[in-house]
């Protein structure tokens, strides 16, 4: 156990060493939500009542997607800088490394995403103990589906990094907008809506923002969006605990 | 061979790099058609309002565009920052061009990129609009847009010169990506590709809307909405305010690169 | 006029003096190897030489052309493979090679063939289809030979050209760069490897902490250590003292083994010494059965001229 904890803190530590990161990503955050945020709040506002909160809650949950894509590529240059194998041959489980992997995950999620947080929260004048508290379980969870996903595409990286980069890309660009991060299911066009539902952003997202209080009318019925929320969380883990042990023995370092 | 048809060659194969790299092509044209198809239209049912006779759409779609010419210009910074981690830049140096020909090559390649990356989002662009706006693109409006090509293209070599500032600037290839990142962010949002000027104006503080206003971005896609998708005559003060824009950016970022060469050459380092 | 002339040459990095006021000349048409441990100035030398780092003070020509005044002149008659291979990572070798023969205006009529011929030379024609990142780290460098082959510059540089290449590699590596020289190149090689040097090299200069601490053929170099040969004798019967003292006058350190019938001379120039030695053993009535004589090594050379080994200095 000590040393997995010791593994998750040396990626952590990494982790605290890009600051300048984090400060440039909240700062981003905050223009976003001040300037884009406002303006189409105030465009949409005759279909979407409330619509920066909407979108806040969108913006947050792209950070918890990007921070789950993050640990992925973590992993991904874990292997391709030969340090992998350095890794594999430590007195540590495949099972702890996976945990140490997972301890980074989360320490990356809640970094980026608890100041925003709080600063959305505020912004839209709604900031509550309670409310903070139920956002951050229903993020974490997206977040544990999130880099279950992105940890069981890494084997494609061991083909080709630029495969790897390519379906990420690709995914996140599917998966971010033809979900409802950015506007409701409702509207999204008959063609589209379909697709909208594989995506766990959707669920995610509209979780969230119903623990925080939004019109539930603009939301999917937040018992199924938590039971897919959970179920994407605990299938990709184990998925990618299962995929990862398969693959990780006969990685070679790029 | 005369220096200028070395620095074509250099700026080709620069150039071509850029089409080579599988999942950045992947990216953009994933984020551009994405964001054109699927985000447009789906604002497009959120915001009934029209935009001086545009649909939501139709006002996104060109800002699109200028999103696509932007990415790929900026992507010089990221070939300048792996020339720079690769070496690649100590065996430019070794070929018989002067290092004003090399910084000119990597900037023109980069608005070689954005230009020819947003010319097909342009055509897909008039597809989406005839076939989903329920708008006819008028003849004339691709004739401008024809007109337009030199003038996005010293756009694109502007924005790739400010990539080329980003990269010359980044003592580790991590920071590049930060800078990256943040200055396409501020770039597009405090623009009027996703909003119109005078909703800016209206609701955030003056400067705000003057930088929005002055954005090259912006002109951009306000002369693209205008002319290449309305049909209206091309407007010579935008077009004037669009090169008086870009131009700094790219002689800008021409001096900084050239300050990188010209370190490499003194101190064996950028 | 010589194909490369530096005077006074210096190169500082900060605090560091790379170069210090170093002298240099190569000879037209000739291979110049450079030996030197990790930090004696080589790699500064080269890349001043192909203009990608300009020098302190001092001034350094190529074929007759300054290198600070007139680099793009310089970079037209020259040509690098660089210790680390540099290729553009998503383009195959051939591309690589194609961009390479269209900067220095190879007749792209003959440009192809060249190129293919070279790639089979190199041995690298397999590996036609893989783009420069997936290459392994011999055939990268195989590549950066390659391009200054197909250049067919006035002066060649190769900065450890066969540093990752396997054994059968190297000897190609080496011919070829041998071909280039007879072909009117003038190459010059910068190594730490003994065998690489003594293969190539028509002379060879030895740098260390900036400066050059000498400069002449293999032999001479030899040669020029005292007591460096090594010339051991075996006589029939065990010989007189006189005969022994007779051959100390001769030059050198001789000394009797225990047995009296075996010598061991240290001298500097076996070829003169032997000749003298064989007629006063006649003299003095000694039968020789055999004579074995060992060469020093250029590891010797280099430790004697520099104070340290040639290999893994750090």
């Amino acid at each position: 156990m000590n040393r997995v904890l010791t593994l998750a803190a040396y990626n952590v530590r990494i982790l605290l060493s890009e600051r300048t990161w984090f400060i440039l990503a909240w700062a981003l955050f905050g223009l976003q939500i001040a300037v884009y945020g406002s303006l189409m709040s105030k465009l949409v506002s005759t279909t979407v009542p409330n619509y920066l909160f909407f979108y806040g809650v969108g913006l947050m949950v792209i950070t918890v997607f990007d921070s789950g894509a993050d640990v992925g590529r973590h992993f991904v240059e874990h292997a391709h800088e030969g340090e992998l194998p350095y890794f594999l041959s430590l007195p540590v489980s495949r099972g702890g490394f996976l945990a140490a992997q997972a301890i980074y995950g989360v320490a990356n999620t809640m970094i980026k995403v608890l100041p925003p947080l709080i600063g959305v929260l505020w912004f839209v004048g709604d900031l509550t103990i309670q409310g903070a508290v139920f956002a951050l379980i229903s993020m974490f969870l997206l977040g544990l589906g999130i880099t279950g996903i992105m940890v069981s595409m890494s084997f494609i990286a061991f083909k080709s990094v630029d495969i790897y980069s390519a379906f990420l890309a690709g995914l996140s660009a599917l998966i971010v907008r033809f979900s409802t991060v950015f506007y409701p299911l409702i509207f999204m066009p008959s063609f589209y809506s379909p697709i909208s539902v594989f995506s766990p952003l959707t669920y995610g997202a509209d979780l969230t923002r119903w623990v925080l209080g939004f019109d539930p009318n603009f939301l999917l019925n937040p018992i199924l969006a938590a039971a897919v929320v959970t179920g994407v969380a605990v299938g990709t883990l184990s998925l990618s605990a299962r995929i990862v042990d398969k693959v990780i023995e006969g990685v070679k370092a790029a | 061979m005369s220096q200028f048809s070395r620095l074509v060659r250099i700026a080709r194969t620069d150039f071509s790099y850029f089409f080579r790299t599988k999942w950045l092509m992947a990216v953009l044209i994933s984020l551009s058609l994405s964001d054109m198809l699927v985000v447009g239209l789906v604002y497009g049912r959120l915001i009934p309002t029209k935009f001086a006779g545009l649909s939501y759409f139709q006002f996104l779609v060109p800002g699109i565009v200028v999103v696509g010419l932007f990415s790929a210009a900026t992507d010089t910074g990221r070939r300048i920052w792996l020339a720079l981690r690769e070496g690649v830049v100590q065996y430019y140096l070794t070929l018989p061009v002067r290092t004003g020909g090399l910084v000119g090559a990597y900037i023109i390649s980069g608005g070689l990129g954005g230009i020819v990356y947003s010319g097909a989002l342009l055509a897909i662009a008039y597809f989406a609009l005839s076939f989903l706006g329920t708008s006819t693109i008028p003849i004339q409006g691709i004739v401008y847009a024809l007109a337009l090509i030199p003038f996005l293209f010293v756009l694109a070599t502007g924005i790739a010169g400010l990539a080329a500032f980003f990269a010359s600037v980044s003592r580790r290839g991590e920071i590049y990506w930060v800078y990256a990142q943040a200055l396409q962010v501020s770039m597009v949002t405090i623009s009027t590709v996703f909003y119109p000027a005078q909703t800016i104006a209206q609701y955030l503080p003056a400067p705000v809307a003057t930088i929005a206003e002055y954005n090259p971005l912006s002109l951009a896609a306000g002369v693209l909405r205008n002319s290449a998708f309305a049909g209206n005559p091309l407007d010579t003060s935008v077009l004037t305010n669009l090169l008086a824009t870009s131009l700094p950016l790219a002689i800008l970022g021409a001096l900084a690169y050239w300050t990188i060469l010209r370190n490499i050459r003194l101190k064996g380092k950028p | 006029m010589f194909a490369v002339e530096t005077l006074n040459l210096s190169k500082r990095y900060g605090k560091t003096d790379a170069l210090r006021g170093l002298n240099f000349t190569v000879n037209e048409g000739e291979i110049m190897v450079i030996l030197g441990p990790n930090g004696s100035g080589k790699t500064t030398l080269l890349m001043i030489l192909c203009t990608i780092l300009k020098p302190s003070s001092g001034t350094a020509k190529v074929v007759g052309i300054d290198v600070v005044e007139e680099g793009t002149k310089v970079r037209e008659v020259m040509g690098i493979a660089f210790q680390e291979a540099r290729g553009f990572w998503r383009h195959k070798p051939s591309s690589i090679l194609k961009f390479h023969a269209s900067m220095f205006d190879i007749d792209p009529a003959k440009r192809q063939d060249l190129i293919e011929r070279t790639m089979k030379d190199l041995e690298l024609w397999e590996s036609r289809d893989k783009m420069f990142m997936h290459l392994s780290g011999g055939q990268a460098k195989r590549l950066e030979t390659a391009k200054v082959l197909i250049q067919q510059p006035k002066l060649a540089i190769f900065d450890e050209p066969t540093s990752q290449v396997d054994l059968r590699g190297k000897r190609k590596i080496w011919d070829k760069i041998r071909e280039l020289r007879d072909q009117g190149s003038t190459v010059i090689v910068a190594t730490n490897e003994v065998r690489e040097a003594e293969y190539l090299a028509d002379r060879v200069t030895i740098l260390h902490q900036g400066q050059r601490v000498v400069c002449d053929t293999i032999p001479k170099l030899k040669d020029a250590i005292a007591g460096g040969d090594i010339v051991e004798v075996d006589f029939e019967d065990p010989v007189s003292g006189k005969l022994v003292k007779d051959l100390n006058g001769l030059g050198g350190d001789v000394s009797l083994s225990s047995e009296g019938n075996q010598l061991r001379a240290k001298v500097s120039r076996a070829e003169d010494w032997v000749p003298k030695m064989t007629s006063a053993s006649y003299v003095a009535g000694a039968k020789i059965a055999s004579i074995r004589i060992t060469e020093p090594s250029l590891d010797d050379v280099f430790l004697h001229f520099t104070g340290k080994a040639l290999a893994g200095q750090p």
